[in-house]
Parts: C-alpha cells; structure tokens; sequence
C-alpha cells in the first residue's frame, strides 16, 4: 500500500510538473496534477495489474521435453520424451513434421503417481509422460519445432529441441568423455554431485568443442542445488553446450590415456533427488572437432570451413530414488538425509545466572545442510534451566551453522546439553541422532538476587481467582427511578426556563446595559464611596445611583421635584418618604453641613449606604 | 418574576428527592454468611454454596450484598471446578456492582479457563461499554440528578439574568446531562431483564419446541448471552439477537437476573 501510494504522489507531482509547462500557476496545477495523476495511475494500474499478478509457479504444470540422446548415427533411433507434471489431465495435440527425420507414433500417456520430499516438506505429485520414436534419413542438424500439449483445457508449449545426426560416430578413440558421481541408488533429499570429464589427445589440434547433453536441465525430479564454489586457483575456458549456449568448465593438467597426453577438463554440478522412482539419464554425447580447410574470405567466396568432428558417446544411465523410510521415523526428524557431523563451541564458559552464552553449533557433512530444520532448545526438556533469547543461522552447501543465545537461570546449572540432530543416515540407512558434546560451564548466583528460577518450595507462579468477600455490605439501597425521569424532567426544565424567560423578557432585556447597570447601582455606589474623599464627587455617585436605578441620565436627578416623579411614576408613598430622605442627605452634603470629622468617620457612609437601601427596599 | 423561577426549581428538586428516597433495607443475614465463610475456609464448598443459597433467599437484600454473595458463589463454584457456573455468578455479580475489580478478575480468569472469549477485550468498544456501564441504576440516577440540577440552575440564571455567560453555563449543563444520561442508559442497558449465559461445555441446542426429539434449530456456543422470554419447568425460551425465539434445556444456561435466582 505504502508502494502504491508513493506511485501514485510521484505522478502527481511530474503531472503537477507538466501543468507548470504550460502556463498554469501553481495554483491551477496542483488540480491538473491530481486529475492527471488519478489517470496516468489508474491507466497504469490497469495495464500493470495483469502483468504484476503474482504468479505460483509450484501449482501449474511443468511440461517438459528432452531427446533420448544429442547426437545419433545415421541409421540409428533417438526417442522424443515430454512429460507434463502436477495434472492429469493432459493430451499431444500434435506431432511435429520435421524433412528428414521419421516419427512413429506417440506412445502414451504413461501416468505416475509418487510423494516428494523437498526440504523435510512433503507432498504427493502426478506425472504424465509419452514417449516418440525417431529415426534420421541423412546426416546433418535437425531442429525439432515445440510441442503443443493441452494441459487442465489450456495449451502448452515445450520448447524447440535440437538432434544431430552424423555417418559415422568416430572419435572414440581419439577422446575420453566419462561421468563420476552418478550413483545407481539415492534417497530423496540426498544430494550428490555429478563430475563430467572429457578431452582429447592433444597432437589432434582440436579447436572446439561442444557437449550434448540432452538432460540439461530437463530431468524431473532432479533439483540443482548450490555446490561446491569455484577454485580460484583453477582455469576456467568456455565450450559449448548444445550447441546454443556456451558454458564454462574447468580445465585440468594434462593427463595420460591410452599412453598419450591429453587435454582434460571437468564440469561439475550438485542434484538432488526430489521424488521417488527413476531417474532417466539420457545418452549424451562429446563433439570435439578441427578444421581440416579454411573456407573462403570476403563477399564473393563464401565457402564454409571443412570441418573434421570427434563423437564420444555417454551411455544412457537411470538412478534409482529410494523413499525416506516412515517405520522408525522420530518425532522430531529434521528432515536432513545423509552423513553429518556436529561440533560445538562458546563465546564463554563463565557467567552469571541469566547472562547470555552464544553457542555455535555446527552441522557439516555429505548432506542436505541448505535444507534440514535445526533443533529448538527451547523445547528440549535438557534445556529447562535455560532460556533461549534467540537464534541466527548460515547455510552453506557443505554445513549449517547456528548461534543459539542461551542464558542459564540456575546456579545449579554445570553445562551445557548436548543438542541432538534426527537424521536418516543414508551410509547406514536408518535414522541416527546427531549430538553435540555438553560443554561444562560455570554459573555464578546473582549477588543480592532470589534467582530467575521458581522459589524454593514454590513450583511455579500461576493464576488463581481472588478471594471471597466476608464483609457484608450494609449500605441503604436507593430506589432506582423509573426510567422516564431523566427526560421528563428534561422536557420539565425546559418549559419552565421557556416560560420565565418570556415573563422576564417582557420588561426588557436584562442582559441590556441599562439593566446591568440598575443591577450594579448598590455596590458600585458602596465602592465609590468607600474610594473617594471628595463631598463633591461622593454627591456625583449618589445622583448617579438614583439614575441608574431610576433608569435615566446621570443628572436626571439634580433639582428634581420627587413628588411630581411620583406622580409620573405611580410611586408609592414609602418610595417618596425614602427618596427624600436621600436627597436629603444629598442636599446637605451639598450645603457643606458636614464637618471634617464627620466627613472622614466611616459611620457617615454607612448613613448613606443605609439610605440607599432604604430607596431599593421602597422598590425604586 | 424570580419567586417563580425558584420555585419551580425548587419543586422539581423536591419531586426529585421524593422520587429518589432512600429505604432502609432489613439487616443480611450475616451470621449465616460467616457460617459459609468458615465452610469454605474449611474446604467444604459445597456446604458454603448451600449457605450463600440460602442467604440469598432473604427478601430486601440489598444489591451490594447480593452481588457480593453472587461472588462468593462464584468462587465457590471454581473451587469445585465448576468454571462455566463460576463465570455465570461473576457475570451476575457485575451485573449489580460493575466496578468491583475483583469479580472482574476472576470473571475473566474463569471465562479464560472455559475457554471462552474475555468479557473485556480491551479495545476501544468493550473499553466505552465498560465506562458506560460502570455506575449502577441508582449511583447513574444520582449522576443524572446532579446534571439536572446544574441544568436548572444554568436556565435560571439564562433567564433571569440573560447574556453570554448563563448562555455557556447552559450548554455546558445540557452537555454534562447528556453524559450522565448516557450512564444511566447504560446501566439499565445491562439490567436487561431475563437474561442469562450459556454455561453447558457442549453449547445449548436451540429446539423449535420444549422437547428433546423437536429439531435442532441451530447451536449456541458456551458463554452466548441471551433473553428468556418464557419459562416451563425443565425448559425455557430464548432469544438471540434478532433470531426467533427458540427453546433450550434449563440445566445449560444461568440465570444473570438478580430476581430469578
């Protein structure tokens, strides 16, 4: 997904690019660039999902097609195999015509059933197999066209195949081509390596050669593995394979056949057998040649070289593959089939408890070492004063190597176990176990600590339920309320605010300044009082109350005739009483009546402040 | 104006408080309970699930001390190896108090024995159902009340006094009603009347009549909840989801309803 979404923004900003080219600001081109980028990925989404599906080589069918041998006398019958696994249903469509060379009729289909063992894993295979005869009228190459099979309604090419057909197979005596390491006997999972040798008497001057070999890569049940690693000290020279491709082999010192010097070279390969049954080795063939007469040189004479060819044929050979046997098989098999040897080493022989060791164990032999499982400590009860923190490997062709972080959490602890390896030991065919040697260590108790393993007496620590409850509750339980209440009561709040807030709304907002300010007129009367020592401004504030309350202009009061006011106002007797005796006040503060001490005493404000109350009490 | 906004108010909190009166609750039978105790200490649970029974036969328990029998009935249910019976009781248990961490544990110990999925997964939804469930009916009334109250003190200031900030104060006191709303919601949402669990190891054939030779309508798995709505006495009548109502043996299921057991 990050992948895709990562496409999808590099698009978008080359679209963005693009929109820039042509005259779009920046502002325009972010979404040119998206639309553009939403097509471009879309476009290549789609043109891409095909090719990008993920294929699963191991569930379609192989097809395959080899010759029984490369090279054939004129006269003689070379065979034409094809072979379809993993179905079973499968049919030749059509035989090829090929001028010059004589086919019978396919025989066929031959179908095998068998069970492979790849890498400890298991599973059953189908096979089928048609065999066609053919026989040269003339010498020379022959290019046999691909097959055509229908395999599960589909059809399936084989690829072209090359045979040569020379008069006289001579040479054998002038060459050495030989096979070592083919064995007659293998058990599935057991590799082995096939050597090819060959070369020639060096006074012939040969200069080229080609090996035909038309198992190359078309055996079934036959898996390449990794082999042995080229010398860097060996020469290294390049023949031919099958006449299309060239490969390199390694050349030998000169060796003496027959009491002659020969040029030698080797070619090696590592197999291993992946099912049970035959396996085929079809005749191969070493062609080795010089030329005897150049040709011509230039446009106007091109007449080919003549050519004088060497043949030494290789008879064809089968291998018997041989099941794992199942009686005996342990529970813990790891899967490796041959000869092993284990060695064992420490970082370290001395440690705490819990500290950690790394062991390296390493498995080497004549084997399957790519493939086998490695053992797990962890659940190798010889290992239960030990924790495994973790393992690494490195697999060669020849050995597996492990490293297996161990950390004993015991003091107890005076080595470590030997690790055992199932295998099935195909020299003396049964299975074996493979062990290291216990290497003695030293563990040391952590100073001050209980240890990491279980306290003495104790077993192990586990999970238990918590304990009864002896405490008998004695709360008073309420009742609980139906449930309607919650927004009956709601819906009941909200009538009633509704309700007061349209009453109260009547006489005016109260939220407006004119009604904050009557609100506020009391205490922002105390203090100003309490502030100021000025009778001039203390006047100012007490008119100013008288306003705010009254709703008016501050100077609405100076000079006003309070029983007129009342009369406007509707004002009760008791609010005219009041506000005269506040004006009162008011006057003769005015009149300078007061005296200095007075002025300052704090009771003389709180005359003012009382008949302020008396005025709001009055309802003003 | 005023006199008639406090007084409104002040009605709605006194019809609240008579709704909510508290009721005292005639004494457990305690000594009873420390009989059990003793039983089980002594590792005589079956003496001491015999005597918690019958402690919970006392009428006007209150729902703190059932659920704590409920409990102890759990417990002694595992002893006995009992596990699915033992996460019926606990399941009962937080059924009327939903915050005691104990039963919480050993519901999950036990559900994890039988092998069931825990109650609390702990992802986002199990954790929202758990704080919306943690209060009980009458602690989420109490929640519930309080955000009323709050409300109504909120509206009477917005309409006596008006502005901005009486303004806020109401949103902000519908907002906390409608959380505490939410838990007492939830509460009863767990108080689902009728309800039980199905203890049996092998699930609980659903029957399309209270026999054993009707057809076998489908399974229920050990630990499914599900809603009684009838009764015989060797069968009773579930409901799962939004399936129909099918019958199922008795001895497979546990009854989580307070007034069933």
């Amino acid at each position: 997904m990050k992948i895709v979404t990562e496409l999808f923004f590099s698009r978008a900003r080359r679209c963005a690019g693009v929109a820039s080219l042509f005259g779009a600001s920046w502002s325009m081109a972010l979404p040119v660039s998206l639309v553009l980028a939403t097509v471009a990925f879309l476009t290549s989404a789609t043109v891409a999902a095909p090719l990008a599906r993920p294929s699963s080589p191991q569930d379609q069918p192989k097809v395959r097609a080899w010759l029984s041998a490369g090279v054939v006398k004129l006269g003689g019958q070379v065979v034409l195999n094809v072979e379809v696994e993993g179905t079973e249903r499968g049919r030749l469509l059509s035989v090829p015509e090929v001028p010059g060379l004589a086919m019978g009729r396919p025989q066929g289909p031959h179908v095998q059933r068998s069970f492979q063992l790849l890498g400890g894993r298991s599973r059953n295979s189908i096979t089928l197999s048609w065999s066609l005869a053919m026989r040269p009228s003339r010498a020379g190459e022959f290019t046999i066209p691909p097959l055509k099979v229908e395999v599960d309604g589909r059809e399936v090419t084989t690829e072209a195949l090359l045979l040569k057909a020379v008069e006289d197979l001579k040479g054998a005596e002038l060459g050495v081509f030989e096979v070592r390491g083919l064995p007659e006997q293998v058990y599935e999972g057991q590799p082995f390596e096939l050597e090819l040798r060959f070369g020639w008497d060096r006074s012939l001057g040969i200069d080229r050669a080609n090996l035909i070999l038309p198992w190359w890569g078309s055996i079934p049940g036959l898996l390449e593995v990794e082999g042995q690693p080229a010398s860097l000290a060996a020469r290294y020279v390049e023949i031919r394979l099958n006449t299309r491709q060239n490969i390199r082999v390694e050349e030998l010192p000169p060796e003496e056949v027959r009491g002659r010097p020969y040029r030698m070279f080797r070619l090696r390969r590592r197999y291993m057998a992946t099912r049970t049954g035959e396996l085929a080795w079809p005749g191969s063939t070493f062609e080795f040649g010089r030329v005897t007469e150049r040709g011509g040189i230039g446009f106007f004479d091109a007449r080919p070289d003549k050519v004088e060819n060497f043949y030494v044929p290789l008879p064809e050979r089968t291998s018997a593959v041989r099941p794992i046997p199942k009686e005996g098989r342990p529970f813990d098999y790891s899967g490796a089939v041959g000869t092993f040897q284990a060695a064992v080493s420490t970082d370290r022989r001395d440690v705490d408890e819990g500290e950690s060791i790394k062991v390296t164990v390493t498995w080497s032999g004549d084997g399957n070492c790519e493939f086998f499982t490695v053992p797990d400590p962890s659940r190798l009860a010889s290992f239960s004063d030990f924790r495994l923190y973790g393992t690494s490997e490195r697999r060669r062709w020849d050995s597996t190597r492990v490293v297996f972080d161990l950390a004993p959490i015991s003091s107890g602890v005076t080595e470590i176990p030997s690790i055992p390896l199932e295998i099935f030991d195909t020299t003396r065919e049964r299975f074996t176990s493979v062990l290291t040697e216990a290497v003695p260590i030293r563990v040391r108790a952590l100073a001050g600590a209980g240890g990491l393993e279980a306290a003495p007496g104790t077993s192990s620590h586990g999970l238990d339920i918590r304990d009864i409850q002896t405490t008998p509750v004695t709360v008073l339980e309420r009742h609980a309320l139906p449930a309607f209440w919650t927004p009956a009561s709601f819906g009941f709040l909200l009538v009633c605010w509704f309700g007061g807030r349209t009453l109260v709304r009547r006489r005016g907002d109260p939220a407006a300044p004119a009604a904050r300010r009557r609100r506020r007129a009391r205490r922002v009367l105390a203090r100003e009082l309490r502030r100021s020592t000025d009778p001039a401004q203390r006047t100012r504030q007490l008119y100013a109350f008288l306003a705010a309350r009254s709703g008016e202009a501050p100077g609405a009061w100076l000079g006003r005739a309070v029983d007129e006011w009342a009369e406007d106002n509707c004002a009760g007797q008791e609010l005219v009483e009041a506000i005269g005796e506040f004006l009162l006040l008011v006057t003769n503060l005015e009149a300078g009546v007061w005296s200095a001490r007075q002025l300052g005493s704090e009771v003389d404000k709180r005359d003012l402040l009382r008949a302020a109350d008396r005025v709001l009490g009055a309802g003003l | 104006m005023k006199n008639i906004g406090l007084q409104g108010v002040g009605g709605l909190l006194v019809l609240l408080a008579l709704l909510s009166v508290s009721s005292a609750t005639p004494a457990a039978p305690f000594g009873q309970s420390d009989e059990a105790a003793t039983a089980y200490r002594a590792g005589d649970y079956s003496r001491a699930a015999e005597l918690w029974s019958s402690a919970l036969e006392a009428d006007g328990l209150p729902a703190a001390e059932r659920a704590r029998l409920y409990h102890n009935q759990g417990n002694a249910a595992w002893r006995r190896g009992r596990v699915a019976e033992a996460a019926g009781w606990y399941s009962a248990s937080l059924r009327l108090r939903p915050r005691s961490a104990d039963t919480w544990a050993n519901l999950e110990l036990a559900r994890a024995s039988a092998g069931w999925d825990p109650q609390d997964s702990g992802d986002l939804r199990d954790t929202l159902g758990r704080v919306c469930t943690s209060l009980t009916a009458s602690e989420a009334d109490g929640a519930a009340l309080l955000g009323l109250v709050l409300l109504a003190l909120a509206l009477l200031g917005e309409a006596l006094r008006g502005g901005v900030g009486w303004r806020r104060a109401s949103y902000a006191a519908v907002l906390l009603l409608a959380m505490s709303s939410a838990w007492a919601y939830g509460s009863r949402l767990r108080e689902v009347p009728g309800e039980c669990l199905v203890t049996s190891d092998d699930g609980a054939s659903l029957r399309s009549e209270p026999r054993r030779e009707a057809i076998s309508l489908g399974r229920l798995d050990p630990g499914t909840r599900a809603v009684i709505v009838d009764e015989l006495p060797n069968w009773v009548r579930l409901r799962v989801d939004d399936a129909p109502a099918s019958w199922v043996e008795r001895a497979k299921i546990f009854h989580l309803d307070s007034s069933s057991q």
